[in-house]
């Protein structure tokens, strides 16, 4: 209670032949939201897991890593959840292609954590395509193209590779003029399409090439 | 009707002079939320203008109620406050208190929430990390977009707040009586049981939508309560299929723990009480359309 657990666990716990008690493992979930009154840096920790999930952290993005071929970028958790699955769905269409991972921009959507979040799935080794698939709501379809724009330019400038294809679907909130803003860009790795069923099918299938 | 908010609400805001706040409030009054102040103890007396809307600004919850007959509180405070802010609509009895804010710890909410049950639950509380809620052409309590659907008979009831925006704008030709996001956190307010409920007894409802996604049990004890209380048709959709064990996905509480909070348990149980449950959004939407 004091350091904000969410977890405290002690698993196995065995009891011996001659009587004992012993904890073999043990495992503690401290809640990162309380981070603001926890001393938490006089716990060192070795970041574990996979590099790309360590450098996702460092930039403050919310990703996980699949072993899949289609890097997945949206916004709001519950929508890229339902993106991982619809990927999956239409996958099996595609010789079994899968998502690469999850990541979630929030609602914001901004060109720099766009470009953070294109940084990380670009240069994971699996990925074959990636889908953007984000739904303006609070967020104006229109900010998040001219975001998914400058970020694929600051990764060219950094000499960043961006040829592989990018499937967007832009929807609701300014959506028209989302699509007005790529397609005048009509950036080579850029292909546009509407639906999220659309979206995914074609990711999948540039992902199963 | 609809549940929870209708157009005689009288909201409050806590933390409507912040930025995301004040954002926030100029949405819900261009779409005709009836907002009758804020709260700020170091602000109280003066008042913010909104686009020639002139709207006070209160020292406590309780005195905004005393000054308005305010019935409804949307929480913006940052997490580090959250718990006092929720604490003191919960003293002000205050009918209706949604906790948008992102990123509470979530002993702080197992707090709160357990004040509200001490003090005889009064105060209903919707979240935290939730979009809030919206009746339609009434009013909008909370950061879901007010345009992006017509009024209706469609309830929907959602942990996700995107999945939420995504289903209405699918279904916004048929509209909607009232849409809740109850968040996603571990621990949360009002339930998809409760809103269940309300639907069911809300005579401008004819169909619910109810979006879950993987973790808890939430969706399995919903399906328990709609087999023994719901008459109403419900469709379902559940996020997170392909989720990995052990991982969080986005959502505090979104978590496959060993066997437990699967996507395809929580639509086994839906289904197993008769709800039809869609494998992509774009197929709920159509499932709730086959049935006006």
């Amino acid at each position: 209670m004091g350091k904000d657990a969410t977890l405290a666990e002690v698993n196995p716990l065995i009891l011996t032949k001659d009587g004992r008690v012993v904890a073999l493992d043990g495992k503690v979930t401290l809640d990162e939201n309380a981070e603001f009154r926890q001393d938490l840096e006089s716990l060192t920790f070795a970041e574990e897991g996979d590099p790309l999930e360590v450098a996702a952290k460092a930039k403050g993005l919310n990703y996980v890593k699949l072993d899949g071929e289609v890097g997945i970028i949206g916004n709001g958790a519950g929508l890229v959840m339902s993106t991982l699955d619809v990927v999956a769905y239409a996958g099996e269409n595609h010789g079994g292609v899968k998502p690469a991972n999850f990541l979630d921009i929030g609602g914001g959507a901004s060109a720099e954590v766009m470009a953070n979040g294109l940084e990380i799935i670009l240069g994971d080794p699996a990925v074959k395509s990636v889908f953007v698939n984000v739904f303006g709501g609070i967020t104006a379809c229109d900010a998040v193209a001219n975001g998914i724009v400058q970020a694929l330019e600051l990764l060219e400038q950094r000499g960043d590779d961006v040829s592989k294809p990018l499937v967007v679907r832009l929807d609701g909130n300014n959506a028209e003029l989302g699509r007005q803003i790529l397609d005048e860009r009509a950036h080579p790795a850029v292909r546009r399409v509407d639906t999220m069923d659309g979206a995914a099918a074609q990711a999948a299938e540039l992902a199963a090439k | 009707m609809a549940i929870f908010l209708n157009k005689d609400s009288k909201v409050l805001v806590q933390g409507m002079t912040g930025s995301e706040g004040t954002k926030h409030t100029r949405r819900m009054l261009a779409s005709g939320t009836n907002i009758v102040g804020g709260v700020n103890p170091r602000k109280a007396g003066q008042s913010v203008d909104f686009d020639g809307t002139e709207v006070p600004v209160f020292g406590s919850v309780a005195d905004g109620m005393a000054a308005t007959g305010a019935d409804v509180t949307v929480i913006f405070v940052p997490p580090k406050f959250s718990k006092d802010a929720v604490v003191e609509a919960i003293d002000a009895e205050i009918g209706l208190a949604v906790v948008i804010t992102e990123g509470i710890p979530v002993h702080d909410t197992a707090a709160f929430w357990a004040y509200a049950g001490s003090k005889g639950n009064k105060t209903r509380i919707v979240g935290p990390n939730c979009p809030g809620l919206i009746t339609p052409g009434q009013s909008n309590a909370g950061i879901i977009p007010a345009d992006i659907a017509k009024p209706g008979r469609i309830g929907l009831v959602s942990k996700s707040g995107t999945l939420t925006y995504q289903m209405m704008y699918e279904l916004r030709d048929i509209g909607f009586s009232s849409a809740v996001g109850i968040g996603g956190d571990p621990i949360i307010g009002t339930t998809h049981i409760d809103a269940l409920a309300a639907f069911e007894a809300d005579p401008d409802t004819d169909v619910i939508v109810m979006i879950g996604e993987i973790g808890g049990d939430a969706e399995e004890r919903a399906a328990d309560f709609i087999k023994a209380n719901v008459t109403k048709p419900v469709v379902g959709y559940v996020a997170g299929f392909t989720a990995p064990e052990g991982k969080t996905m986005g959502h505090a509480g979104a978590i496959v723990s060993g066997s437990s909070g699967t996507a395809a348990a929580k639509k086994e149980a839906l289904e197993a009480v008769g709800v039809k449950v869609g494998k992509t959004p774009s197929e709920t939407a159509q499932l709730v359309r086959d049935l006006f």
